[in-house]
């Protein structure tokens, strides 16, 4: 399981439009990072335990929220120096699946950025105020919904080669 | 407009744009002190005569014009955001629609108890080429007082399966008397799957063990499938179909069919965040 903060500095540094990375935003791709690692690997990438309180989704609050609002410039330089010195703080896959969700989101508004969380399974699928086990739902999503929704020819975009897995 | 609307309107004004105001005048009076401090009292034709009266005169404008820009790039963010508010709003209004239809049919109209839930469903056909992808239903809302039964379930039904497969196919249909779950355990999962289709490893994971069921189309105004509307009850004789079919065949079938041709564009959608790889 990777460490957040890892997480984090690896986002700010690979974002193509740094300046308009809001700490909302970042929480948000951290969520699609859980979601990608659960659907692909059945867990998720961090140790956050994602809830949704009266419809909105919510990291719970305590050391997380320093992790997000951490200064841009040194979260990015942090990964610079860890590039730079060999420290491998991230697995290539955790780092593919952090492009995956880069790639898939970074040109999208704020409204149409909101459309897609509000549309992961996750989400849909529980009710007003939870606690998400990502784990357990990507294996029933994988299994039982995704597989349907595929018979109605709607595929996941193949180019990206993490989709289908 | 009288005196006490005025200042109103100039408070509520000066209460926005106060940041504004304050860096314009603050920035002219700094040049304006560096450029006084080296002249005498009551002098003022330096102000047009020399370069520095000049340059200082078309920054004050520009210091001017800059703060006014703000003012209105600021107005119009403000307005934007209020637009953004009242959209959300209305999206959490129209969100709440069905929900609270089903709530007043479940709890004043049909007066269902503990046992009972509502769940309404939306069609969706296939989008693929090959006629037999056949389509699926997305749980749109469900009602229940059992905060057991609330739950959401897996949101997403194959179209050929259990009561929802039933409708499709029939338009309405009734089945009860389903054995007890708990002291039937293997016949009642045995029925499930020979009366209803569903196989017994999704039907063991189901939020609710129904021993009745009632499920009924709801055509849009075009007669095409908008939806299915499901009742069940853990009571084998729970519901009443009489009334559910009186119910159904009436103006309740076209008020849900409204309902859910309103509040679509507001619906979740499993399909983006399939097609975006999630």
């Amino acid at each position: 399981m990777a460490r957040l903060s890892n997480v984090i500095s690896y986002m700010r540094y690979k974002y193509p439009d740094k300046q308009s990375l809001s700490s909302d935003r970042l929480k948000l791709m951290v969520f699609l990072a859980d979601w990608k690692s659960a659907i692909l690997c059945g867990k998720q990438m961090t140790n956050i335990r994602w809830e949704i309180k009266k419809g909105k989704l919510d990291p719970p609050k305590s050391n997380n929220e320093k992790e997000f609002a951490s200064p841009k410039p040194l979260s990015s330089i942090r990964y610079f120096l860890q590039k730079l010195f060999g420290l491998k703080k991230l697995s290539s896959e955790e780092k593919e699946i952090i492009d995956f969700v880069i790639e898939s989101s970074w040109d999208k508004n704020w409204e149409e950025f909101v459309q897609l969380i509000y549309s992961t399974y996750p989400i849909i699928a529980e009710q007003e105020s939870a606690k998400l086990d990502l784990g357990s739902m990507a294996s029933k999503y994988n299994e039982l919904v995704r597989p349907l929704l595929n018979k109605v020819g709607i595929d996941a975009p193949s180019d990206t080669g993490l989709a289908q897995s | 407009m009288s005196i006490k609307v005025l200042f109103g309107h100039l408070g509520s004004w000066l209460e926005d744009n106060w940041a504004n105001l304050v860096l314009t005048i603050g920035t002219i009076g700094f040049a304006l002190s560096g450029v006084l401090a080296g002249k005498s009292e009551g002098d003022w034709k330096w102000l047009y005569a020399s370069d520095y009266g000049k340059y200082f005169s078309v920054s004050c404008v520009l210091s001017v014009i800059g703060g006014f820009a703000s003012w209105r790039k600021q107005r119009s963010t403000s307005e934007l955001k209020e637009t953004n508010r009242r959209m959300e709003q209305d999206k959490q209004s129209y969100s709440e629609i069905l929900p609270d239809e089903l709530w007043v049919l479940s709890n004043r109209v049909l007066r269902l108890g503990v046992s009972e839930r509502i769940s309404v469903f939306r069609y969706r056909e296939s989008e693929s080429e090959n006629d037999e992808a056949g389509g699926l239903f997305i749980l749109i809302t469900r009602q229940a007082q059992n905060p057991k039964f609330q739950r959401p379930g897996r949101k997403v039904y194959p179209e050929d399966q259990g009561v929802l497969g039933a409708v499709l196919n029939e338009g309405k249909m009734f089945c009860d008397d389903f054995p007890d779950p708990e002291s039937q355990h293997d016949e009642y999962f045995n029925q499930v799957e020979r009366h209803l289709g569903i196989p017994k490893k999704i039907a063991k994971q189901r939020t609710m063990q129904a021993r009745a069921y009632a499920g009924f189309r709801i055509n849009d105004f075009n007669s095409n499938l908008a939806g299915v509307i499901v009742f069940e009850s853990t009571n084998p004789s729970g519901l009443n179909i009489k009334e559910l079919e009186n119910l159904m065949s009436g103006e309740e079938c076209d008020r849900l069919a409204r309902l859910l041709e309103r509040s679509k564009p507001f619906e979740p959608k499993p399909t983006i965040a399939l097609m975006g790889g999630y």
